[in-house]
Formats: structure tokens, C-alpha cells, sequence
């Protein structure tokens, strides 16, 4: 059976009507899911635009498959975050054992480099810094209190019992043991780790997290900014200062490191932003920590790109991925010395 | 590289053959001075460890070992920042001679 039969099939169980899908194409990208575009009417409805986002064969560690994509997705969209809420959940559509689920095509912009340095994408940067904040407040109000069932317990490590997780501590962890499992050992990352482990924050709030904050998982209008927040695999109970912190990652400025968050704004206004939209004060020297901690995290997810072409995946994005591990070592250690070192 | 991308039609195939050739650049770079990279790095790492005896790799496992015990002290570990960092920077040099390896300056 082709795949645009199953999910035919699959639609029209989901909806109780007639399904005709006109197209269904590939979409390139993507380390952990395959994304499609497929076309298709659902009874008399107008013909619709939509993505399928299924399960691939790899995964990467601490990302959610497509049904814990769908569930956070469904909880983000409850409380009013801006992005295309997941219809239609079904298994062994694409590949048996994987999960896939539709979700509304969004129109706009999502390559980094091209948000931050086109110059047409100007009027949309003013307005980022504000709309982004206002989003993360929503996803920060989604708590275990609020929503227990979120992630079903011990999948990962911060799946825990939430009455007792400290997401730094977890995460900490986390990566040391990552780091222990590489076949070389990297004593700047082991350096940066200890620190860390030195300077760990009094308290971390426990909330949603996004995970992976950052241009690049947004979708963007020239003129009216932020279409959509995308990609929810890294979704997870952490602390708001991980996202806020992810952002202003060196390497997530896409050149424009005098705009530390996201290449197009500076900090101040985005903090003042979120303070105002989540009610919460904003600690300057709590997000330098994860700073670091973010460095080191992507620094250690380049290093496993690496391994995975060892491993026999032989796309050689991954080695580029995985030499480019220096650059985020080298920033978190430059930033164990203050902001200004 | 430049004279094979213009005739792959493939837009894909052309990305990748533009990360083909900049390994192919990243290798050859790094084997015209790996020599004295090598050297430098293991004597930065050396006086770090006086005690200890090895290859910079047998070293940095050391280092990386002491770190992960948390065994330095305020003063060993400033020293093992400043020594990693200049390692690390001797190879961006090289790998990516364009990276700014000095803090950025933001804007307020």
C-alpha cells in the first residue's frame, strides 16, 4: 500500500469522512523525524496544506518521538503558544513501530542565516525580541502541577519525579556520562562540567521548556515576525533560564555576535520582555550559568553527530556538525571568566 | 570543488560537495602544522601535570580525569583554563582562522 493510501485511510478513520490526498513529497532536514508535505481535501472542507511529521530511524538522546511530540504540542496549544496544534496521531504510517501526526503548513522563513542577515527580515527582527518572550511565558506556565501526565515517567532522565527533579543536577549529570561515553576524552568540556558543578544555581523552578529555542525553530514573516514556534522534540521539564540562556548561544547569532539573542536583539529588552509576559525576574548571572551549560550541551550533541557517522550513518553533515565542537568549547570556557573575558 | 559544484545540478548534492571540500581544506591545513600544534599543546599540558608522563592524549585523559574527581584546586584549575583555552585557540586557528576568539562586544 503507497503511503498516500494508508493515510487516506488513516485520515478518513480519524475524521469519519471522505480524504483525497493530491500530493505527498519529502521534505529534506530533519536528525530525529522525516517531515512530508502532502495535500489533501477532508470532505467538503477546503483543500488544505498540511505536514506530516513522522518517527525516522534514528533519534537523537533526550528527543521525544512523535507521540511525546503530540502531547506537548497539545499542551502548548492549550495555553495559547503560537504553534500548528497536531491532528490526527497515528503509528505504522510511515515505517512500522514510528509515529507521525499532521500539522498546519505555516508560511515563512525558518534558515537562521536568512532571518538574521536578509535585509527584508528587518521589520521582523524589531519585533522578535517581544513576540518570542511572550511566547516562552506560555510555555514556562505549562508545569508538572498543571499537567503530571506530560511525560510518562523515567523515559528520560528529567522524566522523573518531579516533586524531587532538579533539572540542573539532571541535566549535569546527563552530560558527564555523555562525555564519559565518547571514545576521547574532551578535559576543556570536563573543565567547563566542574565548574558548573561548583556554581550550581540556589533554585531552579521547575516548568516546560522548549528545549531547543533558537533561529532556526522559529517560522518567520518579513513584516509581522513570528509565525510559529517549531520542533518540540527536546521538549522537556527544566528551567526557564534554559531557554532563555539557549537563545543567546554564540552560535545561534549566525554572525551577529554584537545581538546576543538570536543575531537580532540585545539582551535587555528581551529580558524586560519576558519579565513583563511571565511575571518572573529575570537573574542576569543564573543565565550566564546556563549559558555555559548550553555551550557545553551543544558542544557534546556536535560530538554524538560525529559518532553517528562512525557509526556507519555516512552523511558527512555530521563530521562538519562534529569538528565545529571547538568553537563551542572554546566559548564556554571564554565565558567561565565573566562576560567579558 | 569549484569546478565540479557547477556541474551538479542537485542543489543537495552541491551542499554537500561544498562540505566535502572544506574538510578536504580543514585536513590538509591541520597536516601542514600538526607537528608543532601537537608539540605546544602537550608542553601547555605538561606543565599542568609535572607529574605525569605521556602523549597529549595520555595527558589530556588525565586532565579530564582530574576534572571529572573535581580534584583541582582554585589555582590549578585557573591554570588548566588558561592552558585549554590557548589550546583550543591554536586549533581554531587553523580549523577556522575567521572565529573572533575574543569575547564579542554587544550591543547595550
Amino acid at each position: 500500500m503507497s503511503l498516500a493510501d494508508k493515510l487516506t485511510a488513516h485520515v478518513a478513520a480519524a475524521t469519519g469522512k471522505t480524504v483525497n490526498i493530491s500530493k505527498v513529497d519529502l521534505l529534506p532536514g530533519g536528525a530525529c523525524q522525516e517531515n512530508y508535505k502532502v495535500e489533501l481535501r477532508v470532505g467538503d472542507d477546503a483543500a488544505e496544506t498540511l505536514v506530516l511529521r513522522a518517527d525516522s530511524k534514528g533519534s537523537l538522546p533526550g528527543s521525544l518521538d512523535r507521540a511525546g511530540e503530540a502531547r506537548v504540542i497539545g499542551a502548548a496549544c492549550a495555553a495559547g503558544v503560537k504553534t500548528p496544534n497536531a491532528r490526527w496521531l497515528g503509528r505504522d504510517l510511515t515505517r512500522a513501530g514510528s509515529y507521525a501526526y499532521f500539522l498546519g503548513w505555516v508560511d515563512g522563513e525558518a534558515l537562521g542565516r536568512r532571518v538574521v542577515k536578509v535585509e527584508k527580515f528587518a521589520p521582523a527582527r524589531a519585533l522578535l525580541a517581544e513576540q518570542l518572550a511572550a511566547e516562552l511565558a506560555k510555555i514556562h506556565s505549562i508545569t508538572p502541577a498543571s499537567h503530571p501526565d506530560l511525560f510518562p515517567v523515567g523515559v528520560r532522565p528529567t522524566d522523573r519525579d518531579t516533586r524531587t527533579l532538579d533539572p540542573c543536577r539532571v541535566l549535569l549529570d546527563d552530560l558527564a556520562l555523555s562525555l564519559n561515553a565518547l571514545s576521547r576524552p574532551r578535559p576543556a568540556l570536563e573543565l567547563a562540567l566542574s565548574w558548573l558543578r561548583a556554581h550550581l544555581p540556589s533554585h531552579s523552578e521547575v516548568t516546560l521548556v522548549h528545549g531547543d529555542f533558537r533561529v532556526g525553530n522559529f517560522m518567520v514573516h518579513e513584516e509581522s515576525g513570528l509565525q510559529a514556534l517549531l520542533d518540540w522534540e527536546f521538549a522537556r521539564w527544566g528551567t526557564p533560564a534554559e531557554d532563555l540562556a539557549w537563545i543567546t548561544l554564540r552560535d545561534w547569532r549566525f554572525g551577529r555576535l554584537d545581538l546576543p539573542v538570536g543575531g537580532f536583539s540585545p539582551r535587555e529588552p528581551f529580558y524586560a520582555a519576558y519579565e513583563r509576559h511571565s511575571g518572573r525576574k529575570v537573574d542576569r548571572e543564573e543565565l550566564r550559568f546556563w549559558e555555559v551549560l548550553g555551550n557545553v550541551r551543544w558542544a557534546v550533541g556536535s560530538l554524538y553527530q560525529g559518532r553517528r557517522y562512525v557509526e556507519g550513518e555516512r552523511d558527512i553533515e555530521l563530521i562538519a556538525v562534529a569538528h565545529r565542537a571547538t568553537e563551542m568549547e572554546y566559548e564556554a570556557l571564554r565565558l567561565l571568566g565573566g562576560p567579558n573575558a | 570543488m569549484n569546478d565540479a559544484r557547477p556541474a551538479l545540478g542537485d542543489p543537495r548534492l552541491a551542499f554537500r560537495a561544498l562540505i566535502a571540500g572544506n574538510l578536504a581544506r580543514l585536513v590538509a591545513a591541520n597536516l601542514a602544522v600538526d607537528e608543532k600544534l601537537e608539540t605546544e599543546a602537550t608542553q601547555r599540558l605538561q606543565l599542568l601535570l609535572p607529574n605525569q608522563t605521556g602523549d597529549r592524549a595520555a595527558l589530556e585523559a588525565d586532565l579530564a580525569q582530574l576534572l571529572r574527581q573535581d580534584a583541582l584546586d582554585p589555582q590549578a584549575f585557573a591554570a588548566a583554563r588558561t592552558a585549554l583555552l590557548a589550546n583550543l585557540a591554536a586549533q581554531l586557528s587553523v580549523d577556522n582562522p575567521l572565529f573572533d576568539l575574543s569575547a564579542p562586544k554587544e550591543s547595550p
